[in-house]
């Protein structure tokens, strides 16, 4: 497995991708939904080759984040559409997946093996993976959002549906990050720049989901508000090694 | 004539009415947590913290409790009034942006003494304990208390699910706000041959006198093979996929590289390397360098040791092809712990393994980086937290709470439409302010759907 590898294979995927978004066009066909679930079988299965190769989880760099971000918003949004009805997922689905993938394909990893002493644990892997798929949810949620608001739409259920199954995942997230907190440094909450930005979304989406009500809300302030929630996600995801306290924090991504 | 445009006292009696908006909550949960970032940047010195115990419990406990109390009746007997009113969603929205606000700067800059100049002045340097960030934690409990007692009491739909998270969200922040009061925790440093350590000491400069001691009598660190490094002038530098070892071949930056003579440990003396079976010693490699224009270059390459200095090969093409500094795979600290008893049989500690001895946790956190291998000092954080099971109760409570939650996350959107069709929202229950107008609805939905 080499770097060159998966860059061939996350093509295919895109391209995979684009001709199911591109035929998804076409209402009344099944292909798209078949392409977009070979798709994800396929980015699935290079997750798995990959940990193989890496002989650990690949979830280290930001751009192995990535591929899983892709393949849980691909994943997630297919059992969403099929489980709710929710068609109005599937092109933005593809989008949101196809652009993170794109980023691993400009800029890819080098594959490294090694893995830092205070990752050697159990609770790794759930603990990333459930804040990926929380962060696909509510990256689905976003997208939706902004199809609604550019369309000029009045109904926020579909955002507001995904977000209302995101923020659970948040919070299952950060439950097993404080676990793991203690069991690794003594502390579940240590107040780290990214465990406090990760509490900061929470107490967005929370806030935002308790005031995006019919009672209390127009429909297009639910949506914007949406909007503006997840752009505290994409702080808390990239932005936070940019700041000041990074120099103080355990949460940094390393660049392959 | 002029017209008195002052806010009458029916104006203002009209904006406190029941029930509050988003408005009156901010400015009455708002307004006592701006004056107190108002008290905070004029008194930056001001710190509040919790007593120990059993003290701190009392402070937290006891007071909610009595809210509780009071509120429950009031719930029973069908009264309203401002209790009520905090215990709505506007209250909670409120209470929850102060405290996000109070906890930014956490998030955005260092604290303590590392925290910039400036917002040491404005009292900002040690946000947990500030005015502003415990009058929201206030304002976030005393709305979890109110909602939780007034959703049993009435026993709304999807209250058992409500009461599971929300009891839960209390009962955690309340174990770990009071478990702050008689946390005990601090650093302690061990070295081999050195006498038991018997006290940790906390970032403030408390010494924690432990009940135990611990011997160092042995550190192992294992690391991952190191990996080719080929650097350019510009500072661009690209590493191996594949790590060096015995007839390895690796590439980098488009440089083949393949061993030719391996040393595990090596020492280095005036350019040379030469096998060194020291842990403080790192591997050694000649290795024969391809690149992409036809050039060869041979050479040995070494990581800078405490037994040698770096060893290097100048390609043709002017950039540099070393090797890494091998990555900690896993540390761990061998010690015995020391009591009344005696000295106890060994134990390895490792991270994510931590030790448990009279009451105490022990975590591995760092050891000497500069001897690498060769450590004989390490660095273990103490931590001794009687409220530790409480927290856990709190944790699972919420966990339960969210996953109910994420089941019946439907149940939680709220009637805007039926999911999956498009149609128009039906209008919120109308306020007196706001109407909703026929340009609200969507042009491409038939206008008998609008109402």
């Amino acid at each position: 497995m080499t770097a060159a590898v998966v860059q061939l294979w996350l093509i295919v995927i895109l391209a995979l991708w684009a001709l199911a978004g591109l035929w998804s066009l076409r209402p009344g066909s099944r292909v798209p939904l078949g392409l977009a679930m070979v798709g994800a079988a396929g980015l699935w299965a290079l997750i798995a080759a990959l940990w193989l190769a890496l002989e650990r989880p690949p979830l280290r760099t930001l751009g192995e984040t990535r591929l899983w971000y892709g393949a849980l918003i691909v994943t997630i949004g297919l059992l969403v559409e099929w489980r709710f009805a929710l068609g109005v997922v599937r092109l933005p689905m593809l989008v949101l997946a196809g652009l993170f993938l794109s980023l691993d394909v400009v800029a890819p990893d080098t594959l490294d093996r090694t893995l830092m002493p205070a990752l050697h644990s159990p609770w790794f892997v759930p603990h990333v993976a459930a804040y990926l798929t929380a962060y696909a949810l509510l990256g689905l949620s976003a997208i939706t959002t902004g199809v609604g608001l550019v369309r000029g739409r009045q109904d926020p259920s579909a955002p507001l549906l995904l977000a209302w199954l995101g923020l659970p995942m948040l919070t299952v997230g950060m439950i097993l990050g404080a676990i793991w907190a203690k069991q690794a440094w003594g502390h579940y909450w240590a107040w780290d720049p990214k465990e406090t930005w990760a509490l900061l979304t929470w107490i967005t989406y929370v806030a935002v989901l308790h005031h995006a009500h019919p009672e209390r809300c127009r429909p297009r302030t639910a949506l914007w508000l949406l909007a503006i929630a997840f752009t505290v996600v994409l702080l808390c995801w990239f932005a936070v090694q940019h700041l000041p306290s990074v120099a103080v924090s355990v949460h940094t991504y390393t660049q392959g | 004539m002029t017209i008195d445009r002052r806010p009458s006292t029916v104006d203002r009696q009209q904006f406190w009415s029941f029930p509050w908006r988003l408005p009156q909550a901010g400015v009455a949960i708002g307004g006592v947590v701006a004056i107190g970032w108002l008290v905070q940047v004029v008194r930056p010195t001001l710190q509040l913290r919790l007593p120990g115990a059993p003290w701190n419990a009392v402070v937290v406990v006891v007071p909610l409790v009595l809210i509780a109390l009071l509120y429950g009746w009031s719930c029973a007997r069908k009264r309203t009034g401002v209790l009520e009113q905090l215990s709505r969603a506007p209250a909670a929205i409120v209470a929850l942006l102060c405290l996000a606000l109070a906890a930014a700067p956490i998030a955005i800059w260092p604290q303590g003494v590392a925290a910039p100049g400036w917002l040491a002045q404005i009292g900002l340097a040690h946000c947990l304990t500030a005015l502003p960030f415990v009058l929201s934690l206030v304002a976030v409990l005393l709305v979890l208390v109110l909602v939780t007692v007034r959703r049993v009491v009435e026993r709304e739909a999807g209250w058992a699910r409500f009461l599971l998270l929300h009891a839960g969200l209390i009962w955690l922040l309340v174990a770990a706000a009071a478990g702050t009061g008689s946390l005990r925790q601090g650093r302690i440093t061990l070295r081999i041959g050195d006498g038991p350590g018997v006290a940790a000491h906390s970032a403030e400069g408390v010494v924690h006198h432990l009940s135990v001691g611990l011997l160092l009598t042995h550190f192992r660190l294992d690391r991952f093979p190191p990996r080719l490094l080929v650097a350019g002038s510009d500072g661009a530098a690209a590493m191996s996929e594949h790590f060096l070892g015995d007839g390895a071949t690796v590439i980098a930056g488009g440089v083949t590289a393949t061993v030719q003579e391996w040393l595990p440990a090596a020492a280095v003396v005036e350019g040379v390397a030469w096998p060194y079976g020291s842990p403080e010693a790192n591997p050694a490699a000649k290795v024969h360098l391809d690149l992409p224009g036809g050039d060869s270059v041979s050479g040995w390459i070494h990581a800078p040791s405490l037994v040698g200095g770096a060893l290097t090969v100048t390609l043709p093409d002017g950039r540099i092809a070393g090797m890494e500094l091998p990555r900690p795979r896993r540390f761990a600290a061998t010690v015995r712990v020391v009591d009344a008893d005696g000295v106890h049989e060994p134990v390895e500690v490792l991270v994510n393994r931590p030790l448990k001895a009279a009451g105490w946790w022990f975590y591995l956190l760092d050891y000497d980086t500069r001897l690498g291998a060769a450590s004989d000092t390490v660095v273990l954080e103490a931590v001794e937290d009687r409220a530790l099971p409480a927290v856990w109760l709190g944790l699972a409570l919420v966990l339960l709470g969210a996953l109910a939650h994420l089941v019946q996350a439907r149940t939680l959107v709220g009637t805007w439409s039926s999911l999956g069709s498009p149609s128009c929202t039906r209008p919120a229950v109308p306020r007196s302010a706001h109407r909703p107008k026929a340009a609200e609805c969507n042009s491409a939905i038939p206008e008998e759907a609008c109402p």
